[in-house]
């Protein structure tokens, strides 16, 4: 693969990291639903950006958040 | 209307985190697509069946990031949208919302108008993130065709995200809503294989060409035209009728 500019790639990573934690720490204090938190822990992660939105906009069961 | 009809709303859009999703739709889109497309011949190269044509320049990158997000990221937008205008007569909240006010202008309209604000800034986020990206992976590019087909884009995803919002508040569900819009999608993209009538459809608008050339005002809109009209008709229908009382079993 030719050479990646650092400006494009760190951009990417500090969003995506920063996506992924949010996630995860989102789901470590909310109830979900459909599937189980470590479900929706590894599709999270696994599936960046879409795991993430599927789980903030479908998973979450926002009317019982705590915290 | 007050300040604090659209504080409430606003804050609706950060506690339930749909404006965290929404934004990351739109940002990482905006780094992923450009990474895709001037990675694609690095990732297909060593194939010995397929043979690219061109090395991609800045007009594949842009245009990749508008496919993405004419199709996913407004999918994700008009969601997000018709779940929260819609109120239903069967939640706790809806009850009481739908138990108290008359006026539909006074319960929808400031969640149409959050709504298509936070849209309005998370697609320009976005689309400021992909220019920037562009750069970085692509080197200097044109401005004003660039920003002409984003701008298209833009305004094109958050008329289609209020269609869906006020059929949303209208039908009091936000699936029936997406269900409906969803459906209008794809007969649009079935029309839009007539050369005559693609130029009007709402899909030209929500993924329009990168041209070196740029868009011309009379093109943008042709291809926001349907959009304008059929947003404001279903605004006018959900902002007109009369709230019913909750129904009660007879």
């Amino acid at each position: 693969m030719s050479h990646i500019p650092v400006a494009a790639l760190v951009p990417l990573i500090v969003i995506a990291i920063g996506f992924v934690g949010f996630c995860w720490y989102d789901l470590s204090r909310s109830r979900v639903r459909y599937l189980p938190k470590w479900a929706w822990a590894i599709i999270c992660l696994i599936s960046i950006p879409i795991g993430g939105i599927i789980y903030l906009t479908v998973g979450r069961d926002s009317g019982t958040a705590r915290g | 209307m007050n300040g604090t009809v659209l504080r409430v709303e606003w804050f609706r859009w950060v506690r339930t985190r749909r404006l965290v999703a929404l934004a990351a739709a739109f940002v990482l889109f905006g780094c992923v697509s450009l990474f895709g497309a001037k990675y694609l011949p690095d990732l297909i190269g060593n194939s010995a069946d397929i043979k690219l044509l061109r090395v991609p320049d800045w007009r594949d990158g842009l245009q990749q990031y508008i496919k993405n997000t004419g199709l996913l990221v407004a999918a994700v937008a008009m969601i997000l949208a018709a779940q929260a205008c819609a109120i239903r007569d069967t939640d706790p909240v809806g009850i009481f919302y739908l138990s108290r006010e008359v006026s539909p202008i006074r319960l929808y309209l400031p969640r149409l108008m959050v709504a298509a604000g936070v849209i309005a800034a998370a697609a320009t986020i976005g689309a400021a993130v992909a220019l920037y990206e562009c750069w970085a992976l692509f080197g200097s590019y044109p401005m004003a065709p660039a920003l002409g087909s984003l701008a298209v884009q833009a305004v094109a995803i958050v008329l289609f995200a209020m269609f869906t919002a006020a059929l949303a508040a209208r039908l009091g569900s936000a699936g029936m809503a997406v269900a409906i819009t969803a459906g209008l999608y794809v007969l649009c993209l079935l029309l839009s294989t007539v050369p005559r009538i693609q130029p009007y459809l709402p899909t030209t608008a929500l993924q329009p060409a990168i041209d070196a050339a740029g868009w011309s005002a009379a093109e943008a809109a042709k291809s926001v035209l349907a959009l304008v009209i059929a947003t404001g008709l279903a605004l006018a229908v959900a902002l007109t009728t009369p709230i019913r009382a909750i129904k009660t079993p007879a």
